[in-house]
């Protein structure tokens, strides 16, 4: 009697924490994958629009080495007006161990 | 896919807590059992003292008014009276002590004064019982008085230590387990990670910041040996896994048991959660007897181990003055030649308090009867800043943190074999203190312009009737004026943490004799909020001053951004709930002499959910799953063999990779209990060996806020990724951004964990602890090196990093009683743990392998190495170019040229210095005793550990006083040339500013007194001791700046040392 108290207590105790594995499944259903992304046009739009949106911004002077770094157009190099990298790049300071400007990134790659 | 949408609830209801609800009801008919095998059981057991006591407690003699014969057995031969007197270990008479005939149900009880007189026969033997006391069985022989002095029962035996989810003898431990006595943690501070670093081999620990509230020591088990996110160990308070922030607030007097455990085999039972180690603190469970209070009431000065030194105004006028026309000789000095216009102000003299006060009282209760037991305990602590209150001020803005604890402990026990233990604690703090938080405004002080401004103006002519301070500024009122910052609000903050536990222990014992059932059951409760009130200062500037009359005008500075009245802002607000279950099946048993067979098998469910988790993923409970055991077999306590797994799953992994198995297996040899080790024993009384191998896993990787790692995370309305087309681009959608990628294939580190111990006794006096340690961890979550080409919106990360460890921990304990007056304990330790990278993704570096990190400590730093400073521009004209973003000048940093390419560039940085974790802390101090007067001396020393002073405008004495000037061109200065602005080329890490992190400090010392008993028995006070202690008194270092635990955070708020007196009281 006792042994088999004994047989269905370990035999419950294994099968409460083998039958409890979806314990872990916590997530639902229809959180948002990537997969949404394709489920309708409106949405494959979007991901097209997600495609253009790298498309370096040719106007910008941030981003456009073509527009400052050429030294033809300068502007004020003080502390407290946004840097233009462009213009830090045609005043020499785009050099090997920090460069300035990047076209790929678009932006300074250093953090300085 | 149709299950997921049941309610995760429902689930787990119905595929977990069935099963369990199945045991309990098993558990009624097991009950009903155990309770009638005891009254079958009650004559058996007659003849043990336990059973007589409570035998003995409901017959007619303990009602009894006068104490003598009550039954009286005439067969008996050779009848006599004893006589006595029952005393406690104080000598004080004990009344109602039960002394009864074994045997038999005669017996007395002890009268007021302790005193007794019963009929026995020379063949009897005599039972002394009494509640929350040892019994004692005298034989009765030829004595007339029997005197007899009761013991306190002892809780536990001691040489039990605690290892995972069970107690085992300390002689059959293998796995590598250092169990720290509590009174080795109490230090004057309401912060316990502060006493750790030092008192236990094992514990790398260091304290970086002195503010209440933000002054917890970082501490790791063994070094930290990954890279990813989550380095410290699991802390497990009764079984239960809090936070370090909780086991800071833990009062010492509370605590039974505190031990670290650092190897595969202590750590494998917790699977996928114990491969930084674990912390297991057990809390103090009420004993038998009558009600015990003890009192500690602490008052504690603290002041800053050691304040920085600034520079005077008049030298950082003339400084800032050299330091423009330095770099730019055409530059505006911004200070006129005369020095006497500016006002000087001492922001720390005023901002800045010499010492504060704190208090602490904690009391404890404790005592029960057979059936319960209780201790409760609490503590109010109040820890005050060092900023000093402006009496100008309308609100205190000092911080001044109150935490408040509470806990109970109740144990009951239901029947013979079944106790029901029911837990409660809480902690509330309530903290009030500066907007910025005491660090800020520290660094704030240290930071600002002595001379531009005062902190206030007292009021001119135009001002007279303003209601607000008036606060100095200067230009737009855009400078940091500190005494403004600190004065214009505050902040106030409540965390609470609330603990239930409930717990069912059940003796097996009718089953077969060893086993035990527990079922833990926990939930706790953690929620925070902060509000901040604060008005926005008026700032005012010296407009014109006329000196015949004395007088200035002020000009308003800001007059659209200021505001008199307050302003409100809610902080953030955390609420949290975690559940936790266990339950464990133990059997115990020894089989003859010879055999001693041991088994465990442990199921844990936890969940921790986030009221305010910001996004749907990491709303998500977080959860895990796991089934332990442990297998152990002894023969003649001399041969040991331990099998230990861990199988774990966690919620974070896709289904294939969730659980994990984790073994880990033990051999131990006990050499001094062999035949052939007699004629040592005197000497080397004892010498066990041991050795553990095994695998423990970490699943929290990646970080806190990246958990599904098999789900892609995406934002399929990103406003930031869209794009418009047609005509004025009318036609426009938003975009769709990824933060991480699906990868199915993410699973848990592991960490491979090899331990070799030896353990030595000499003379029985002196204990030795040491243990060679190796860990290899795989599977370390790492980004993938990755390029823009890819195309790819978000790093990808994969099991790809490995990293190994090695060191030794060690301890001494010593132990001596010179005489019945005179003793002395004495504790060492040390730990040395050296982690290191050995499989990482970055790039090739084959040509310049000094960038690799493979091979480098887990926390090295890169840099340059700086030679010195440059004489003169010409040299700096002739040397490998330095493009590190600033122009350089005599007087700036000359780094080595590492790759000769004539050029100073990121490939010129080495390895440099040590690691910012220090490799080796270590620890020693003796207690002494003589008579009523104790004290005890603890030294803590860290090494091999490197930190870099910070590279800021804060203008130290030391810096003024050895910097680079044209005047005297010291190319060994402290500083190098100084500048006004940013210098890239002197502010990239580099080896002139680094320095050693090493230090010895007499961490603490204490002296008691316990009072003569004399003075307050008659009070009813048992126990009086009052002492005088610190913390902190005195620091060797090379480093003299300031406190060198800090390391780099040298300007935050200073480390303290303390002054304490306190009083214990115990009735």
């Amino acid at each position: 009697m006792m042994k088999s108290i004994l047989k269905i207590l370990i035999t419950i105790f294994l099968a409460g924490t083998i039958a409890a594995c979806d314990y872990l499944d916590v997530v639902p259903d229809n959180v948002a994958v990537i997969e949404n992304a394709f489920s309708d046009k409106y949405n494959a739009e979007k991901f097209l629009a997600t495609c253009y949106s790298y498309i370096p911004n040719f106007g910008d002077p941030w981003i456009n080495p073509g527009l400052l770094s050429g030294d033809e157009v300068g502007t004020e190099l003080s502390r407290s007006l946004p840097q233009f990298l462009g213009w830090r790049t045609a005043r020499k300071e785009h050099v090997c161990g920090h460069p300035r400007l990047q076209h790929l990134p678009g932006r300074d790659q250093t953090g300085g | 896919m149709n299950r997921g949408r049941i309610f995760p609830w429902v689930q787990f209801a119905a595929k977990f807590w069935v099963p369990w609800l199945a045991i309990f009801l098993l558990m009624v008919p097991v009950l009903q059992l155990s309770a009638k095998g005891h009254s079958l059981k009650g004559d058996t057991r007659a003849g043990s003292t336990e059973q007589a006591v409570t035998e003995n407690q409901i017959t007619p003699v303990a009602e009894s008014a006068w104490p003598g014969e009550v039954t009286n057995d005439s067969q008996q031969p050779a009848r006599r009276t004893i006589r006595g007197k029952i005393t406690d270990q104080q000598g004080a008479p004990l009344p109602g002590v039960t002394i009864t005939i074994l045997g038999t149900t005669r017996g007395v009880i002890t009268d007021n004064d302790g005193s007794y007189s019963i009929d026995v026969a020379s063949t009897d033997r005599l039972v002394y019982s009494f509640i929350g006391l040892e019994s004692q069985i005298v034989d009765v022989g030829n004595q007339t008085t029997i005197n007899v002095t009761m013991k306190e029962k002892t809780e536990e035996l001691e040489d039990v230590t605690v290892v995972a989810f069970a107690k085992q003898k300390k002689e059959s431990v293998l796995a590598s387990i250092e169990t720290v006595k509590p009174e080795e943690l109490r230090v004057p501070s309401s912060n316990l990670t502060t006493a750790l670093a030092g008192r236990m081999s094992g514990i790398i620990s260091y304290q970086r910041s002195g503010e209440p509230g933000q002054d917890n020591a970082e501490f790791f088990i063994r070094g930290v040996t990954t890279f990813g996110y989550k380095k410290d160990p699991l802390i497990l308070i009764d079984g239960i896994e809090l936070s370090s922030a909780e086991l800071s607030r833990l009062h010492p007097d509370d605590i039974a048991a505190f031990s670290i455990m650092k190897d595969a085999t202590a750590t494998a039972l917790y699977g996928a959660r114990g491969a930084n180690g674990v912390i297991l603190v057990t809390t103090k469970e009420g004993r038998e007897g009558k009600a015990k209070v003890n009192i500690r009431w602490e008052s504690s000065m603290s002041q800053p181990t050691k304040n920085i030194e600034l520079a005077d105004p008049i030298t950082y006028m003339k400084l800032h003055n050299e330091a423009v026309r330095t770099r730019d000789p055409l530059g505006e000095l911004p200070y006129s030649p005369t020095p006497y216009v500016y006002p000087a102000t001492d922001w720390q003299n005023l901002l800045l308090k010499d010492y504060t006060m704190n208090h602490r009282l904690n009391f404890n209760i404790s005592g029960g009867g057979t059936v319960a037991r209780y201790y409760i305990s609490g503590g109010i602590t109040q820890d005050n800043g060092i900023l000093e209150v402006p009496k100008e001020n309308d609100f205190n803005n000092n911080i001044d943190l109150k935490k408040y604890v509470i806990r109970s402990n109740v144990n009951i026990n239901l029947t013979k074999t079944t106790e029901v233990i029911l837990r409660v604690h809480g902690n509330f703090d309530d903290y009030r203190g500066p907007i910025r938080g005491g660090t800020e405004t520290y660094q704030m002080i240290m930071r600002s312009n002595p001379v531009l401004f005062p902190a206030y103006y007292a009021p001119d002519e135009a001002n007279k009737y303003v209601q607000h301070i008036l606060f100095g500024n200067f230009g737009n009122g855009n400078y940091i004026n500190p005494y403004a910052e600190m004065v214009k609000g505050y902040k106030e903050s409540s965390t609470s943490m609330m603990l239930a536990q409930f717990e069912l222990k059940q003796d097996l014992k009718f089953i077969t004799e060893g086993l035990h059932f527990r079922l833990l059951g926990n939930t706790t409760r953690d929620s925070y909020f902060d509000v901040q009130r604060s008005y926005a200062p008026f700032f005012y500037y010296v407009n014109s001053y006329n000196n015949r009359t004395d007088e200035y005008k002020l000009r308003l500075l800001n007059s659209d951004s200021g505001r008199e009245y307050l302003d409100y802002l809610e902080g953030q607000k955390e609420v949290a709930s975690t559940f936790y279950a266990e339950s464990a099946l133990d059997y115990d048993r020894t089989f003859g002499e010879d055999h001693t067979v041991s088994g465990l098998l442990v199921g844990i469910m936890r969940q921790y959910l986030k009221g305010n988790a910001g996004d749907l993923q990491r709303s998500l409970p977080s959860r895990n799953l796991g089934l332990s055991g442990r297998f152990t077999y002894a023969y003649q306590t001399k041969y040991f063999v331990e099998f230990n797994f861990g199988y774990n799953g966690t919620e974070r992994f896709s289904a294939n990779e969730r659980f994990g198995f984790f073994p880990s297996a033990g051999v131990g040899w006990y050499v001094s209990k062999e035949k052939f080790w007699e004629p040592l024993l005197p000497t080397f009384s004892k010498l066990k060996l041991k050795a553990t191998y095994g695998l423990v896993g970490n699943d929290a990787i990646g970080s806190d806020s990246d958990r599904f790692f098999y789900l892609s995370n995406v934002n399929l309305n990103d406003g930031n990724r869209g794009f418009k087309w047609g005509a004025d681009g009318g036609y426009s959608r938003n975009g769709v951004s990824i933060s991480r990628y699906a990868n199915d294939k993410i699973t848990w580190e592991t960490a491979t964990k090899t331990n070799l111990g030896v353990e030595v006794g000499l003379f029985d006096k002196i204990d030795i602890e040491a243990d060679f340690f190796t860990e290899y961890r795989t599977n370390i979550l790492m980004d993938r090196l990755s390029f823009s080409t890819f195309g790819l919106q978000a790093a990808t990360k994969a099991n790809v990093g490995e990293a190994s460890s090695r060191g030794i921990d060690a301890s001494i304990d010593v132990q001596h009683n010179f005489n019945k007056d005179l003793w002395l304990t004495a504790r060492g330790n040390f730990t040395y743990a050296k982690g290191i990278y050995e499989k990482v993704e970055e790039p090739d570096y084959s040509a310049t392998p000094w960038k690799s990190r493979v091979g480098q400590p887990i926390t090295q730093q890169w840099g340059y190495i700086a030679e010195r400073l440059f004489v003169d521009d010409k040299e700096v004209a002739n040397s490998p170019r330095q493009e590190l973003g600033s122009i350089v000048m005599g007087g700036d940093l000359k780094y080595r040229d590492i790759n000769n390419d004539d050029r100073i560039s990121s490939l010129d940085q080495v390895p440099i210095g040590f690691p910012t974790t220090p490799e080796i802390i270590y620890g020693f101090g003796a207690s002494m005793g003589y008579k009523s007067v104790d004290l005890s001396l603890f030294f803590q020393g860290s090494a091999r550990s490197s930190f870099w002073i910070l590279a800021n405008n804060a203008l130290l004495k030391a810096y003024a006083d050895s910097h680079w000037s044209e005047a005297n061109r010291d190319i060994y200065a402290l500083w190098p040339r100084l500048s006004y602005k940013w210098e890239n080329n002197n502010l990239v890490r580099n080896t002139w500013y680094m320095q050693d992190g090493t230090f010895l400090r007499l961490k603490s010392v204490e002296l008691g007194y316990s009072l003569p008993k004399n003075l307050y028995q008659r009070f009813g006070i048992e126990y009086m001791r009052l002492y005088g202690s610190g913390t902190n008194l005195l620091t060797f270092s090379r480093f003299k700046l300031w406190d060198p635990e800090m390391g780099g955070n040298g300007l935050g708020y200073p480390v303290q040392r303390v002054l304490n007196i306190g009083l214990q009281i115990s009735f």
